[in-house]
């Protein structure tokens, strides 16, 4: 059966189609579509954002639903999207930056003094000890 | 376990046996039946990097079904079953989708299945792991013809996520790698609605139990980063169960001849989760000095949720209106965990005991009003404008053994806005300006506790032109400007991006679109450098991140013969700054028309992946190679 929504969609919103064409990215057309995560016409501007910060994510991604008692929340107001480009992007697992050493830089920006105890640790691979980045029941320092 | 073709199988079943007339009948009317089917066979050819092909694409030789679609309506006559629908995509994909319909004049049932795979092997920083999802869905609705008729709807979904990956595990300020991780998830749904009307208000009732399952296993062992010559091994189990009850309503009316709507309604919801884990872990904490642990732990999480809000809108006039809300958010989250270990040192030795308490408490209490009007400037140009604003309560409180670790009480304001004007300079051309801003605040990231609030700001920017000389012909071109400045973490984010794209479709003959979008972004924070040489010092310094994206696509069909339509689409990526690639891809479609109902092809998709030099490699170059037949009936 021929799906003409993400043509539809495409008509106006070229950038996001752009998006979806670099080569990481979600695959569009197969099991998701624009609707999987925006409501065409139904949600008020708000109310969209909140759904697309705090819902459209986890409704496939139901690991990284929680609860923890250790969230790790990304800034407040962007929830997933401060580490992941939703639609597509040039770098892997869809983050904002080339790899996971920058991307925690831009916020954890001052590390703190125990890292100096193994100053190998500093700038390398964060997430060989923090591996559950998303969130932790068991450790604050998301090691487990 | 519900396997996954049962909801279809079921679907299928009932239509057949419930949307035939039974023996007795007036004589059937029967269904005019319509559909498609596309089959065919693979063949890959990968150079280079196989496991980030497999990140990529993923696709694998072999036979597919792109899709089987079959498609029945009642001819007029008849009750009972009207319609039925079954489309399966995917077979032989990393991505499988499913979905069965029927529907009645007072009923519809839907039954949906997606998959998906990913092996996550590609050259990075991130452990290697692989996934499989599954969803399922069933949702049974009851149709109502008349306006103040009553609806109801209850769907019932059942989600998967089984993953495996190499873990790592901290140890003594170094890491072991190379163990096994396997995660698995389940989560089970019901959501149920009801909406019908009482006195003029059109009135929805919703309610929801979500209960999600998980398992956490890993076995990790290698050399001790205290003492290399030792094996550190741990045993690591953990599972958590969760229970969210939701629910909610909102009622809707319209006054004066629909120049008057209001709306009121509220959510409420309440998860509880409980989870435990055990750890046993042999190691040494100095060379010499070897230990037995065995950790056991205890969680328990409650979070709460409440919303209510009403609004009313006002057709003024014909050109003009305005609307209105108020909102209260009301949210809580509240976990604790209690540790109990037991260290042998050295093992075989009585054990030591030691129990610890921790909890962490959110709260946010957050008073919202949202007021906008909507304009007809000119016959031609039309304005949208809305803003909010509110204030945000927020409670923070973590304890740990009864010391108070973080703390934050206080209130902030947050407040955003946006404006639209559109405006048809004429009948081929349109323009609209949109602009925005945003402020709110942002948890300090000074721990994994919640520490502090900061402003965050944000705003945007961008204007679109749209000419539309003839039908089927169109050309658009937007900028737009994004710019973010975090105070909790000093940084500023600034995106600009241009798209120009077209289509073409004045000819049944032929039709042609083309796209190109160039998005520069750069991320500016503040730092501080740590020198470890000699005496340690930390110096103050700002960071950057640039990038520049060009993204070019296009495709075009053209009808050489009434039986012959290629179609050919292309696409290129250059990146450079942050990150540096060159991405391609190149898609050839080849349908040659045999009859009215089958359709022979040849369908060739080309990738082409080079990593520029950067520390992350893994370039290849791919090709998919698909015969396919398509009959449609």
């Amino acid at each position: 059966m021929p799906s003409t929504t993400k043509a539809r969609c495409e008509d106006c919103h070229p950038e996001a189609a752009a998006e979806f064409r670099l080569p990481f990215a979600h695959p569009l057309g197969t099991t998701i579509g624009c609707t999987s995560c925006h409501a065409a016409h139904g949600l008020p501007p708000r109310e969209q954002r909140r759904h697309e910060r705090e819902e459209a994510c986890v409704g496939c991604h139901i690991e990284k639903r929680g609860p923890f008692v250790f969230p790790h929340e990304g800034d407040k107001t962007q929830q997933c999207l401060s580490c992941h480009e939703p639609h597509g992007s040039p770098n892997r697992r869809l983050l904002t930056h080339v790899d996971s050493r920058t991307l925690c830089f831009s916020c954890h920006e001052t590390l703190e003094a125990l890292h100096i105890q193994d100053p190998g640790s500093i700038f390398r691979e964060c997430l060989q000890c923090h591996t559950q980045v998303h969130g932790s029941n068991w450790d604050e320092n998301l090691f487990r | 376990m519900l396997e996954p073709w049962l909801p279809f199988v079921a679907i299928s079943t009932w239509a057949a046996t419930y949307g035939m007339p039974a023996n007795g009948d007036a004589p059937s009317p029967g269904f005019e039946l319509s559909g498609e089917a596309v089959l065919g066979w693979r063949f890959v050819w990968v150079d280079g990097s196989r496991d980030q092909y497999d990140e990529d694409v993923n696709l694998d030789g072999g036979p597919v079904l792109r899709d089987f679609y079959v498609e029945g309506k009642r001819k007029p006559g008849s009750s009972g079953i009207q319609s039925f629908l079954f489309d399966l995509r995917g077979i032989g994909d990393p991505w499988t989708s499913g979905r069965a319909e029927i529907a009645g004049s007072t009923f519809k049932a839907i039954a949906r299945y997606d998959r998906s795979e990913f092996d996550g092997r590609g050259s990075d920083d991130f452990h290697p792991f692989d996934f499989k999802r599954e969803l399922r869905s069933l949702r049974l609705e009851s149709v109502s013809s008349g306006k103040d008729g009553v609806r109801a709807g209850l769907e019932l979904t059942d989600s998967r996520r089984d993953g495996l990956s190499t873990g790592t595990r901290s140890v003594n300020f170094g890491f072991l790698g190379g163990g096994s991780v396997r995660q698995e998830d389940k989560a089970l749904g019901a959501h149920g609605d009801l909406g019908f009307g009482i006195a003029s208000w059109d009135v929805t009732l919703e309610a929801a139990v979500d209960g999600l399952q998980q398992d956490d296993h890993r076995e990790i062992a290698g050399p001790s980063p205290s003492d290399p010559t030792f094996t550190h091994t741990e045993r690591f189990r953990s599972d958590l169960d969760s229970t969210e009850v939701s629910g909610g309503a909102r009622a809707r009316r319209s006054f004066d001849d629909g120049k008057l709507a209001a709306d009121f309604g509220f959510h409420i919801a309440e998860l509880q989760g409980d989870g435990h884990m055990h750890s046993h872990e042999t190691g040494v904490f100095s060379p010499g000095d070897p230990f037995v642990r065995t950790t056991d732990s205890d969680a328990d999480l409650v979070d709460r949720f409440f919303s209510a809000d009403a609004g009313i809108r006002r057709q003024v006039s014909p050109d003009f209106a305005w609307r209105a809300r108020i909102e209260r958010i009301h949210q809580s989250e509240g976990g604790s965990l209690v540790i109990d270990t037991l260290t042998e040192e050295p093992p075989g030795s009585p054990p030591t005991e030691l129990v610890q308490h921790q909890s962490l408490h959110f709260e946010s209490e957050l008073d919202l009003l949202e007021l906008g009007l909507e304009s007809a400037l000119s016959p031609c140009t039309s304005l949208d404008l809305s803003v909010e604003g509110g204030l945000d309560h927020e409670v923070v409180r973590d304890v740990a053994d009864g010391v108070v670790l973080h703390e934050f009480d206080d209130t902030l304001d947050q407040f955003g806005g946006r404006a639209t004007l559109s405006m048809e300079t004429s009948r081929e051309v349109t323009v609209s300006v949109e602009g925005g801003y945003e402020l709110a605040p942002t948890h300090s990231p000074g721990g994994q506790t919640l520490l502090g609030l900061e402003d965050e700001r944000g705003a945007f920017a961008g204007a679109r032109l749209r000419w539309k000389p003839r039908t089927g012909v169109a050309l658009t071109a937007g900028v737009k400007h994004r710019q973010r400045d975090i105070h909790a973490f000093g940084s500023h984010y600034e995106s600009n991006s241009f798209t120009l794209s077209g289509s073409y479709a004045a000819s049944p003959r032929w039709n042609a679109d083309a796209a190109y979008s160039l998005r520069l972004y750069d991320l500016a924070a503040d730092t501080v450098i740590e020198i470890l040489d000699g005496t340690p010092q930390q110096v103050p310094t700002r960071v950057f991140f640039r990038g520049v994206q060009n993204v070019i696509s296009g495709s075009v069909s053209f009808e050489v013969a009434p039986c012959f339509r290629p179609k050919l689409g292309a696409s290129a990526v250059v990146v450079n700054g942050d990150a540096d690639l060159r991405y391609a891809t190149l898609l050839v479609d080849l349908p040659w028309k045999q009859s009215s109902d089958i359709t022979l092809g040849v369908e060739t998709d080309v990738h082409h992946f080079d990593s520029a030099g950067s520390e992350f490699d893994g370039d290849y170059d791919s090709m998919a190679l698909t015969l396919y037949v398509r009959t449609a009936f």
